[in-house]
């Protein structure tokens, strides 16, 4: 068997709520080549921010096991800048923390992340003084700073306006495409997912589980309109409506 | 291929440099927006003390005009012994507060690192705050007799509480998705707190260090005036001995001073208050 850059082996993931637990993730099971691109849709509070969380090493399973291979980047749906940093010294920042040295370096380094991001000349812009879309462009530089194998990825384009979002799109696409990069991207869309991923994984809510999993075959580059990527997102909804049915399982 | 601009949001199409506030250009007319209202109240006290004066409330040993109290000041300015008492007092607030920074900072980070610290000493470091400075007074002089280390004391003890309440305070307002950042970025233990927490309490920071000044000037001057050291011609020492020997021109002359050192220092904080907020983009 090859390596796999994620692989997840029945995961559990319980928060003690009032008197009782509430289950987030059971029995979470996932695996993901190097340089796949794959997304899993849910509806909201169906633990798929949580299993980011673990695996980004910022929360604790309850139970199962899980590996990644190399470093590990996290984007939340929030760019999440430190506002009293500019565009250029968050990544900068991000860049320290991994231990590139000297400063004259890191300059050059966010510098040329900035340009992969088209946002040349934004260095020394504040976080307030920029978009949404902008600010997610550097939160995805910053990310790439910190030259992980595998990327994170927590709905980071919810809360940015269609238009942006589909340059969000073929952006993040296009450095995938020049990395190896392997992605793991979480959100509520699916045709967003359809849009970005290799396969689409369906989780259930309350405890979120892997209910199915779509491979995409569309070829690429994907167009958010195209008929052909509408009927597999479509599949996908009905499923995922299935699944928030009181019924469904 | 990637050097071709990408459209997205209307702001991103536009060049940086359009972005750019053009304020100075109004410089002049704003300083003086921002001076006129507090020269318009300076005219209207210094009116109203004359008009209390005119009305032969108090003699004009104990309650001297205007015009004899800032001629006092004015000779006073031209003095080299004044300059020596400003100097001395300065030293010692700048001292007692340095330590008192240093030791609130200290405070502030271990009661917000330490859980069981916080239960124990948190609700006290608030008491210690509501408690008047010169209440501490008589035992730093049953400690230190009269010297200039039971004032220090006095001034420490007054400003340490609230520079480390606002630090806490600071510290507890940190978005917690900024820290979850900073330890995805790789940033651990101290590193976080350089690097994330630190940067981002400093808004609270400098309100706590702006009370913090405030408690140690006033507890500078309540310790001058009390607790006289040596021959050390301090404000608060002048301003006693203007008082016991009925000098009263002399002692609001001091007034004018050691209000005009509180004002001048709180602009400052003002000031640095506004250049963090504008950065960060708070107002």
């Amino acid at each position: 068997m090859s390596s796999r850059a994620v692989a997840v082996e029945r995961l559990s993931k319980a928060f003690p709520h009032r008197d009782r637990d509430l289950v987030a993730l059971q029995d979470v099971t996932l695996e993901m080549q190097p340089g796949e691109f794959v997304c899993i849709v849910g509806a909201s509070g169906s633990g798929k921010s949580t299993l980011l969380n673990v695996l980004a090493g910022l929360d604790t399973a309850s139970g199962g096991r899980f590996e990644v291979q190399g470093r590990v980047a996290l984007m939340f749906q929030e760019a999440a800048l430190f506002p009293w940093l500019t565009a250029s010294q968050n990544i900068e920042l991000a860049l320290e923390l991994r231990g590139v040295k000297p400063s004259s370096e890191r300059k050059r380094q966010a510098h040329d992340l900035l340009e992969r991001v088209h946002l040349r000349g934004f260095e020394r812009r504040r976080p307030h003084e920029l978009s949404g879309g902008m600010k997610q462009r550097v939160a995805l530089a910053r990310a790439l700073a910190q030259d992980a194998d595998v990327l994170l990825m927590d709905e980071p384009f919810g809360s940015v306006d269609a238009i942006t979002r589909d340059h969000l799109h073929e952006e993040l696409v296009r450095l995938w495409h020049a990395s190896s990069l392997t992605i793991l991207f979480v959100t509520h869309n699916a045709r967003e997912a359809v849009r970005l991923g290799d396969r689409v994984l369906v989780f259930t809510s309350r405890p979120g589980r892997v209910a199915q999993e779509f491979r995409i075959d569309l070829p690429r580059p994907r167009s958010l309109d195209s008929p052909e990527l509408a009927v597999v997102a479509g599949r996908i909804t009905e499923r995922l409506k299935q699944e928030m049915r009181p019924d469904g399982h | 291929m990637a050097t071709e601009p990408v459209a997205g949001d209307l702001e991103e199409l536009a060049p940086p440099e359009t972005l750019e506030v053009t304020e100075r250009a109004h410089g002049a007319r704003r300083v003086w927006s921002w001076l006129w209202p507090k020269l318009a109240a300076l005219a209207l006290f210094i009116g109203i003390w004359q008009v209390v004066v005119w009305s032969g409330w108090r003699p004009d040993y104990l309650l001297p005009g205007p015009l004899p109290v800032f001629q006092r000041l004015g000779q006073d300015l031209s003095q080299p012994d004044f300059y020596a008492g400003v100097a001395v007092t300065l030293r010692r607030v700048l001292v007692g507060y340095g330590i008192a920074i240093a030791i609130g900072s200290a405070l502030g980070v271990v009661i917000a690192r330490v859980p069981i610290v916080r239960k124990a000493v948190g609700h006290a470091i608030l008491g210690l705050q509501s408690m008047p400075s010169i209440v501490w007074l008589p035992m730093a002089v049953l400690l230190f007799q009269a010297t200039e280390s039971a004032i220090l004391l006095v001034v420490i003890l007054g400003a340490a509480p609230a520079v480390a309440t606002g630090l806490l305070s600071g510290i507890d307002q940190v978005q917690p998705l900024l820290v979850r950042v900073g330890r995805v970025l790789g940033a651990r233990g101290l590193q976080l707190y350089r690097y994330v927490i630190l940067p981002a309490a400093l808004p609270g920071f400098l309100g706590g260090l702006k009370q913090g000044w405030a408690f140690a000037w006033r507890s500078l001057m309540a310790g001058e005036i009390i607790n006289i050291v040596g021959h050390q011609p301090s404000l608060g020492q002048q301003l006693a001995f203007a008082r016991d020997f009925v000098d009263a021109q002399q002692l609001y002359a001091l007034m004018i001073v050691i209000f005009f050192i509180g004002v001048t220092v709180d602009l400052g904080f003002g000031f640095a208050d506004r250049a963090i907020r504008r950065r960060r983009g708070l107002d």
